[in-house]
């Protein structure tokens, strides 16, 4: 291989993702990824903003799922109390009143959280060959039950409170 | 670098054909083309363009939105396999699901644009692309080399860490054959003990200038970047990946 000098005349290809035409899960996948590796680094909440927004447009997309505006701000209000040292999950809308927060670690390394429009958070782990499933009260901030639940997900990082 | 040949399980995800004009009409017309298609692609979707605002304080939605007009129609054919888009700023024919093949594909765009175009009257086309999203599972070993199934990975010199999890190149190279240029976006998926890391791999050809609309003109571009398009899939898979394929 070798370089090309830029000339006037050459065409480019600069990146946007308003002018990626492709529409299946594959280009989806592909624009997030150039996206997020071209464009400015944003921070935590535009991040967690940025995922909410992309798992709604993929639920219209997909099968005209709309969310309810209440399901949508707990679900931001969730994740913007997550511990920063906390990666943040997939989000996946599951109904229009139930939105998925998924950590995928491993193969029997798997917590979710389901947010609801109410102020009960349902959770479901896998860890190993040892289920566990349950619903906690989010008022603001992360319940013990949960901080538990991620602290063992991502035993090397390092907690703080 | 595998010889090229047909696959009969091509990893095609999507393929597509772009073709960029300035197109000068109103929404009322393209509704009034895109009812002309409903036989053929009864599904229709209007796209507008919404600038939306949301706050977030205190994790509270302060929401607020600015429509900025007609961007244009999509119609869907009944199987959901052939997507076209029509625009102000020109057409696209994605083919999802299953592949129509690439002479259909071709066949397929330059008909729908022949009729749209006698319908809008654009005087010329700027730019004409033609684009494959491949997704392959490859069947590494831990510990396999990359270059087992990849032509051209991404390399890491002697001393930095060998064991890769994941990785995303783009790549914008200048076909010397031809005015085309290739863009070819190459993303392993970071994978979980127990499945198979997938690869997409993303090769678009285009070609920038001005062409007439005339479907047997934009064909020979069309032809052109396919065969560019082929040579450069075929050059970054081992024989044993796209054994994968047959």
């Amino acid at each position: 291989m070798s370089i090309a000098v830029f000339h006037p005349d050459m065409p480019t290809a600069l990146y946007w993702p308003a002018e990626d035409r492709a529409l299946g899960h594959a280009g989806h996948a592909l624009r997030e990824s150039i996206s997020a590796a071209m464009l400015p680094p944003a921070d935590r909440g535009t991040e967690i903003y940025a995922r909410v927004v992309g798992a709604l447009d993929r639920a219209k997309e997909q099968d005209g799922t709309l969310v309810s505006p209440g399901t949508f701000a707990r679900t931001l209000d969730v994740l913007n109390a997550l511990p920063r040292e906390i990666p943040l999950p997939d989000v996946v809308v599951e109904t229009e009143n139930e939105i998925g927060l998924d950590w995928d670690e491993a193969a029997r390394r798997v917590v979710t959280l389901t947010v609801r429009d109410t102020p009960m958070v349902g959770f479901s782990a896998l860890f190993g060959v040892e289920p566990m499933y349950g619903r906690v009260t989010f008022a603001g901030e992360i319940p013990e039950t949960l901080r538990i639940l991620l602290a063992r997900l991502f035993p090397r990082v390092r907690r703080t409170r | 670098m595998a010889a090229p040949r047909v696959l009969a399980r091509p990893p095609i995800t999507e393929a597509l054909i772009d073709l960029r004009a300035s197109i000068e009409q109103s929404p009322e017309t393209f509704r009034a083309f895109a009812q002309e298609l409903k036989p053929e692609f009864p599904d229709v979707d209007e796209r507008r363009g919404v600038k939306t605002e949301l706050k977030i304080e205190q994790g509270k939605l302060i929401p607020g939105a600015e429509d900025m007009g007609f961007q244009g129609l999509r119609v869907k054919n009944a199987d959901g396999t052939l997507i076209a888009q029509f625009r102000p700023d020109g057409f696209t024919l994605n083919n999802l699901k299953s592949y129509v093949g690439g002479d259909g594909l071709i066949t397929d765009a330059l008909s729908l644009w022949a009729r749209f175009a006698a319908k809008v009257q654009p005087v010329l086309v700027t730019r004409v692309a033609l684009r494959y999203i491949n997704q392959l599972e490859l069947p590494f070993r831990d510990g396999d080399q990359l270059k087992r199934y990849l032509a051209a990975p991404p390399e890491l010199p002697e001393g930095a860490p060998q064991r890769v999890s994941e990785f995303l190149t783009r790549v914008v190279a200048h076909d010397e054959q031809s005015p085309s240029v290739v863009v070819v976006t190459q993303r392993l998926q970071p994978f979980v003990e127990g499945r198979h890391p997938i690869l997409q791999l993303d090769v678009e050809a285009f070609q920038v200038g001005e062409f007439p609309v005339d479907k047997a003109d934009l064909r020979a571009v069309l032809e052109t970047l396919r065969l560019v398009k082929n040579r450069t899939f075929f050059s970054l898979l081992t024989d044993e990946a796209v054994g994968l394929c047959i």
